[in-house]
């Protein structure tokens, strides 16, 4: 199975200081990616570098087998959904307006807009103005306009804002279902670890910049002492990961401390 | 770019835009026939006396009507976070220029309800005469000149600033000072590109203060300033396209 995302030395460099440092990421295909990391950690900005909404410092990325440039890049993201922090919708248009304007843009058939509604169970509410909508229903509509045109490469940072614990379940059953039904690969980050925890098969954690562990979230938590199946209490990956993140920042401070 | 102004014009529905920017120009030109000639001996000068008065009911109104069409157009953009999902599907420049053609498509409108509109008001008032059509062309195309100079000045502001507000005020504030450069010589009118509709106007107008009587002259088309405000549109653009390329969202 080959890598979907593959980042060499990936780097982000601002003014206050460096969001992403020397980032080797490896996202397999077809796998549901969990990236995990405090705020601040360089999620986000990592996201936006791979659907090229900022400019890395340095560093590249090969996206479904090609190094990224500006050449090939639309080609590339219009194989690819995402979302990132907040739905990007027109308050004035409906959902199914706002989902024909992407499908302009992605030289997707109209059809594929009922699929997509109904996957999010927007069906009912696609003549509505997305101005009259909840943050949840938005969030959905995100989905959707991630989802349309099956693309082979999902990037949700923070699906779930915003909904209800309800929404939350049906989401984290779809984004879960996503890769045996469509054979899509999913980029996702969430701080909600717990959720989390159900769906992905990678993890990526990152913390101030720097990727302290990546692989299938099996060994990490058969390396932590955490058990998947369990008959006694085992430790959560949220526990694993405030483990991982205080270890690295501990050894940080003591690096400073001798320095 | 088919796709992308495929896009832009789904994305316009229910903004009542091109509505917007009829209704901006038939309130110039009905302002303007207020000052227009009543009587029946004045009817003779009666589109001479609108293109005297259009210009200057242009440089209050168009400022802000500017503004106001050149914002909204992108601020959806902004308020919908619709940037982030548009840069993964289309080119930057697309996304801009697509924008920029609205603008002009806006733009032709309302020059075209302005000149319609004159004819209209002559129409209704029934002046019997034909206007000077190199008056008429001069004052069409003078106008959709430095409207277009500024669609792409509050576009350039409203993709720097990201909100509306700073274009609103830039916009009224041009209005002012362009109404009150029009008053003034013109080497000091050539200074506010926003009242540029003055300097450019084919007909100028004497007023005699003892008499009561104004008199309408034509006055040469200053060719120059024109282009001079078409390149100052095109820097404004160049701006905006570099702007928008740089973006990080």
């Amino acid at each position: 199975m080959g890598n979907i995302i593959e980042t060499k030395s990936l780097t982000k460099r601002f003014a206050a200081g460096d969001a992403v440092c020397g980032l080797d990421m490896r996202v397999p295909e077809g796998c549901v990616y969990g990236f995990m990391g405090p705020n601040g950690a360089g999620k986000t900005t990592t996201m936006k570098m791979i659907l090229g909404l900022t400019h890395p410092t340095s560093g590249s990325i090969m996206l479904m087998g090609e190094a990224m440039n500006e050449k090939n890049r639309l080609a590339l993201l219009r194989r690819t959904g995402s979302l990132i922090e907040s739905p990007s919708c027109y308050a004035h248009l409906t959902a199914r307006e706002n989902l024909r304007v992407l499908a302009d843009l992605k030289g997707v058939p109209y059809r594929d807009i009922e699929r997509v509604l109904k996957i999010v169970g927007l069906s009912g509410e696609r003549t509505r103005r997305v101005g009259q909508y909840s943050l949840g229903m938005r969030q959905r509509l995100g989905i959707a306009q991630a989802l349309l045109g099956s693309p082979r490469l999902l990037v949700l940072d923070e699906p779930t804002n915003g909904l209800d614990p309800e929404g939350i379940a049906e989401m984290r059953e779809l984004i879960a279902g996503i890769p045996k039904n469509t054979g899509a690969t999913v980029l996702i980050s969430s701080h909600l670890l717990s959720e989390l925890q159900m769906i992905v098969d990678y993890a990526g954690i990152i913390n101030k910049g720097h990727l302290l562990y990546q692989g299938t979230l099996e060994r990490l938590m058969s390396e932590r002492g955490g058990e998947i199946i369990v008959e006694r209490r085992a430790r959560t990956l949220e526990e694993i990961f405030m483990e991982l993140i205080h270890e690295k920042q501990g050894q940080q401070t003591r690096k400073e401390g001798e320095a | 770019m088919r796709r992308a102004i495929a896009a832009e014009i789904k994305k316009a529905r229910r903004r009542h835009d091109l509505l917007l920017a009829v209704g901006i120009a038939l309130f110039v030109v009905l302002w303007a026939s207020r000052s227009a000639p009543r009587t029946q001996d004045e009817m003779a000068t009666f589109f001479e006396g609108m293109f005297y008065a259009v210009p200057l009911m242009n440089t209050v109104v168009f400022p802000v009507g500017m503004a106001v069409l050149a914002s909204r157009i992108w601020d959806m953009e902004t308020q919908g976070n619709g940037c982030r999902l548009l840069f993964t599907l289309q080119s930057r420049g697309s996304l801009l220029l697509s924008k920029a053609l609205l603008c002009t498509l806006q733009n032709a409108l309302i020059c075209a309800a302005e000149i319609a509109g004159i004819f209209l008001l002559a129409g209704l008032k029934g002046v019997a005469q034909m206007p000077d059509m190199r008056q008429l062309a001069w004052l069409a195309l003078c106008t959709f000149g430095v409207n277009e100079m500024l669609l792409f000045g509050q576009l350039l502001l409203s993709i720097r600033s990201g909100t509306q507000v700073v274009s609103l005020a830039v916009g009224m504030i041009g209005s002012l000072l362009g109404v009150f450069a029009a008053f003034l010589p013109p080497v000091v009118s050539y200074l506010m590109p926003w009242g540029y509709y003055v300097p450019l106007a084919g007909v100028g107008m004497d007023w005699d203060s003892q008499t009561r009587v104004s008199t309408f002259f034509e006055r040469d088309f200053n060719i120059a300033l024109l282009l001079f405000a078409l390149s100052l549109g095109a820097a404004f653009f160049a701006l905006a396209w570099r702007c928008v390329d740089k973006k990080e969202v």
